[in-house]
């Protein structure tokens, strides 16, 4: 438990005392620049990303709850200025072929693989930032955001039958990686 | 759902959608109940659960240097927006009060024929005593402004011997007035709807 809430940081901020937003952005940083990370691939551009969302954070906070916590709050600002950089940067494009050919395949059965594979945490992270971008979002919005496949939708303005299978096909993609590096080792 | 022999399969979506607790409750037992007897289907449950769990227990990254400064140097302390508000109801209310000042010669002249020539249409009216009151009140307000304003304050007077022009054009700065009042209204209550939402 912090020793300050978030909440009482929040109001601080509110009231023009910029050292407790400093506090709160030292209290989130390495969150917000993790999710960063798994999105953007790149350290720089994490960095740069996860320093500008607490500044939109900041900007905008007289829109947050206080009573709501801020770590998700600040996520979701991160998330969405990397998706837009993304969406800026390189328009997502799909190869149908390629997708209709990978939806024939099932997953690999080789959990076992996949799980003494985790002991190996730098392994897994290679492997996330080596996904599509269009893999890694529905990754991060699931898994460290939390959102519902309703709520991934809505984000990314994409029907939920894409987000189902844009998921199903990323977790397939580690799965494999990992079990290629579990035989190869 | 797919036939293999006897038994219906899940499709591997419908596996992901159980894993993430997607499906509806009456679904989420029916595939419970079948991956209990379905070695197949158990070990791609198993597959697809492995590589959740791998995700969902990565560590953090270390950040290589901190964010703190920078942030706080592209910020500005930030002012009590309590503070901008009443600043914005106070010009506002002084707005309304000069352009009343300066208007009320006007307001008056063409508001009170125009009240008084209304009063014997309303004989015919069943609740005209209610009418007889209200002209009063009209009389009352006029008092009370001119008693509180015009005696008091001369600037009436000063400002249409000094501006006649802008006196005898006072319905335009009334009409101003209006527009001003309402779209300054428009224009906050999408602040006020926003500060009182979570994003």
């Amino acid at each position: 438990m912090s020793a300050i809430l978030d909440r009482d940081l929040v109001l601080q901020t509110r009231r023009g005392e910029v050292q407790a937003y400093g506090q709160l952005v030292s209290r989130y940083q390495t969150m917000v620049f993790n999710t960063c990370y798994r999105l953007m691939s790149e350290r720089r551009d994490a960095e740069d990303l996860a320093q500008e969302a607490f500044i939109r954070a900041y900007q905008r906070l007289e829109t947050f709850d206080e009573d709501r916590p801020f770590g998700p709050w600040i996520r979701r600002i991160a998330a969405n200025l990397c998706i837009n950089q993304m969406h800026r940067s390189d328009p997502p494009t799909f190869d149908i072929d390629e997708e209709r050919d990978r939806h024939t395949q099932s997953m690999p059965l080789n959990p076992e693989a996949t799980i003494i594979g985790a002991e190996n945490k730098e392994r897994i992270w290679a492997a996330i930032l080596d996904l599509p971008f269009h893999y890694r979002v529905v990754i991060e919005l699931r898994h460290f955001l939390e959102l519902s496949y309703a709520e991934i939708s809505k984000v990314l303005g994409v029907p939920l039958s894409e987000v189902k299978s844009h998921l199903f096909r990323a977790r397939r993609l580690l799965a494999e990686r990992l079990s290629h590096e579990e035989i190869r080792q | 759902m797919r036939k293999s022999g006897n038994r219906m399969h899940p499709t591997e979506s419908e596996i992901q959608e159980y894993l993430d607790c997607e499906l509806e409750p009456s679904r989420m037992t029916e595939i419970e109940t079948h991956l209990h007897g379905c070695p197949s289907c158990a070990a791609k449950w198993r597959a697809l659960h492995a590589v959740v769990i791998s995700i969902d227990t990565l560590p953090s990254q270390p950040l290589q240097r901190d964010l703190t400064p920078a942030v706080l140097a592209a910020i500005r302390p930030r002012k009590r927006s309590s503070f901008g508000v009443t600043l914005w109801a106070a010009a506002q209310a002084v707005a309304v009060v000069a352009l009343l000042v300066f208007t009320w010669s006007q307001l008056r002249m063409s508001l009170d024929p125009l009240l008084r020539s209304l009063l014997p249409l309303t004989a015919s009216f069943p609740n005209k005593a209610l009418f007889a009151g209200l002209l009063k009140a009209w009389d009352e307000i006029i008092m009370i402004f001119e008693g509180l304003l015009l005696r008091g304050f001369t600037v009436t007077r000063v400002w249409e011997g000094v501006s006649p022009h802008l006196a005898k054009h006072g319905w335009w700065l009334a009409l101003i007035l209006v527009f001003w009042v309402v779209v300054n209204g428009l224009l906050m209550k999408p602040v006020r709807l926003q500060r009182n939402r979570n994003e």
